[in-house]
């Protein structure tokens, strides 16, 4: 068991996300970096989809109340167990009563934080994912214990550590594919999105990432069709989001663009003020 | 198949069927049979599917060869393919009580627009609507054929928070929210009845190609209602739709 002392800026429950039930409306949610949240399952030999924690920036302090095995990943925090500093991209044992504290990142925005054998989370349609309205928790909470499943390869002492390429953090530029509405754009609209630089702002979160730039891009509102987590919505006021982990199955605004699966996972380690663009691929 | 749709990609693992032309109850007819063809011959390649009025977003598996698939599909939907009758659907009768303590806007609605609130409740308890799809929040039914009459621009300030069952206006579409959300809508009621149940393996009550009729109650019969669905034993009201 793991007790939240504090429960940090934005800390939720994910694994790798809800499928199957989008013809509901229902997001697909799942880790916001899909790529660290896995890495931090393989490391410690748990299923890639094993349910993690989602740290935001500032993480929470965590006591462990049994001993086990754990992974972080992601963006650069400088972990604390007891105090002394631990490595992150490698298992660590942990020893009853032990006190994690991950600080502040110096790069990335999002951290991943897996147990052996994975958090013991109740699944609603087929996922432990928060989702305010699914499974009705908004944000791990102060006091909350979390369980962890009991894994019959108990604290197998592994070397398993890996270097991840500091890029999947800092990288500029965003792979992108033509969205259906691309074409609508005017000629020099489709050509500012291949050359400008665009700012990520405050008001990005789990839902979508809003970007801007002074110079404006509109586009007309569409009969309402799918979407899906890396689509980049244009609104007829010039608005830029890019649509995130828990964004709805179908919008009205142009669907200008669509990132990779690659480029989402860098976009979730983005922070307010970063700066980003696009690089176009060809299908 | 009448029309054909139009096949291209929309990233690297989704393929959208679009159709050009007017949103009515054949093409999404045509659209919901197609969906359930697509689901059924190709569940192997296929994690899941969205329809929408005009569109279905097929979201493939990672390791299927796109390309492939999407030229198989292109060739099948040129023959005649064979479609399903739409299994079984229903039509729904939903109580709504429009009276003020719900409906926030019905008294600015009236006045903007002219309408007594008596002839907006009559107006909007007329037709009988049609489930295009499901979208926007859990369980949210993109509704068909609201009276052009009661067409009535979205709030220019959203509100932070519209309570589940709250029954609404927005452009030329009405709607049930489903869920509690943020929303720019004009509320002219609530049903007592929920819609989205996450518990259930079916969580959506309604679905593409359904239909709903609005039945006015009042505020007591609200409450009665209401207390029936909390001991269950509220029965909604529907009948099987035959085409």
């Amino acid at each position: 068991m793991i007790e939240i002392l504090s429960s940090g800026l934005y800390t939720t429950i994910q694994d790798l996300g809800r499928y199957g039930y989008r013809k509901y409306g229902v997001p697909i949610s799942g880790a916001m970096d899909g790529y660290s949240a896995k890495l931090a399952n393989q490391l410690l030999g748990n299923a890639k989809d094993c349910a993690v924690l989602e740290i935001t920036f500032l993480g929470p302090v965590l006591k462990f109340k049994t001993a086990t095995q754990i992974v972080i990943t992601g963006a650069g925090f400088t972990p604390t167990l007891n105090y002394k500093e631990i490595s992150m991209n490698t298992p660590i044992e942990v020893s009853m009563e032990s006190i994690l504290n991950f600080g502040l990142p110096t790069f990335g925005f999002r951290g991943y934080l897996a147990v052996k054998g994975g958090f013991k989370a109740e699944k609603t349609l087929g996922s432990s994912s928060f989702y305010k309205g699914i499974n009705a928790k908004g944000l791990l909470q102060k006091g909350t214990i979390l369980e962890i499943n009991q894994s019959e390869k108990k604290c197998i002492k592994t070397n398993a550590s890996v270097h991840v390429k500091k890029t999947h953090f800092t990288a500029e530029r965003l792979e992108v594919l033509k969205g259906p509405e691309f074409k609508n754009l005017t000629k020099e609209d489709q050509s500012k999105l291949q050359k400008l630089h665009f700012t990520v702002t405050s008001q990005s979160n789990r839902m979508a990432y809003l970007l801007k730039n002074a110079s404006i891009i509109t586009a007309k509102e569409i009969i309402t069709a799918p979407v899906q987590p890396g689509t980049v919505q244009i609104t007829p006021s010039g608005k830029i989001m890019v649509l995130m982990r828990d964004a709805q199955t179908t919008g009205g605004y142009a669907r200008i663009l669509q990132l990779t699966e690659k480029s989402i996972n860098q976009l979730a380690q983005k922070n307010a003020g970063d700066k980003v663009m696009f690089l176009f691929l060809e299908y | 198949m009448k029309i054909l749709p139009k096949i291209e990609k929309f990233g690297e693992n989704t393929i959208l069927l679009r159709w050009k032309g007017e949103i009515n109850t054949a093409c999404n007819d045509e659209i919901i049979k197609i969906n359930e063809w697509m689901n059924t011959m190709f569940h192997n390649k296929i994690i899941e599917t969205v329809p929408s009025f005009l569109e279905i977003a097929i979201y493939v598996k990672p390791k299927v060869a796109i390309d492939v698939f999407m030229k198989q599909l292109q060739l099948l939907l040129k023959k005649e393919i064979k479609l399903e009758p739409i299994q079984k659907r229903f039509i729904y009768d939903i109580p709504v009580c429009y009276d003020e303590e719900f409906g926030l806007d019905m008294h600015e609605f009236s006045e903007l627009s002219g309408f007594p609130i008596k002839k907006i409740i009559q107006l909007h308890t007329k037709p009988l609507y049609r489930v295009y799809f499901l979208g926007f929040l859990p369980g949210f039914p993109y509704l068909g054929g609201l009276a052009d009459a009661l067409f009535f621009p979205r709030k220019k300030e959203p509100r932070d928070l519209i309570q589940k069952g709250s029954v609404a206006i927005g452009g030329n579409q009405t709607g049930i929210y489903t869920i509690d959300s943020p929303g720019g809508w004009n509320i002219l009621g609530r049903t007592p009845f929920y819609f989205f149940d996450a518990t259930r393996a079916n969580p959506s009550l309604l679905q593409a190609g359904d239909y709903v009729k609005f039945v006015s109650i009042s505020k007591k019969h609200f409450q009665i209602i209401a207390a029936q669905i909390k001991e269950g034993t509220y029965i909604l009201k529907r009948k099987i739709y035959n085409d």
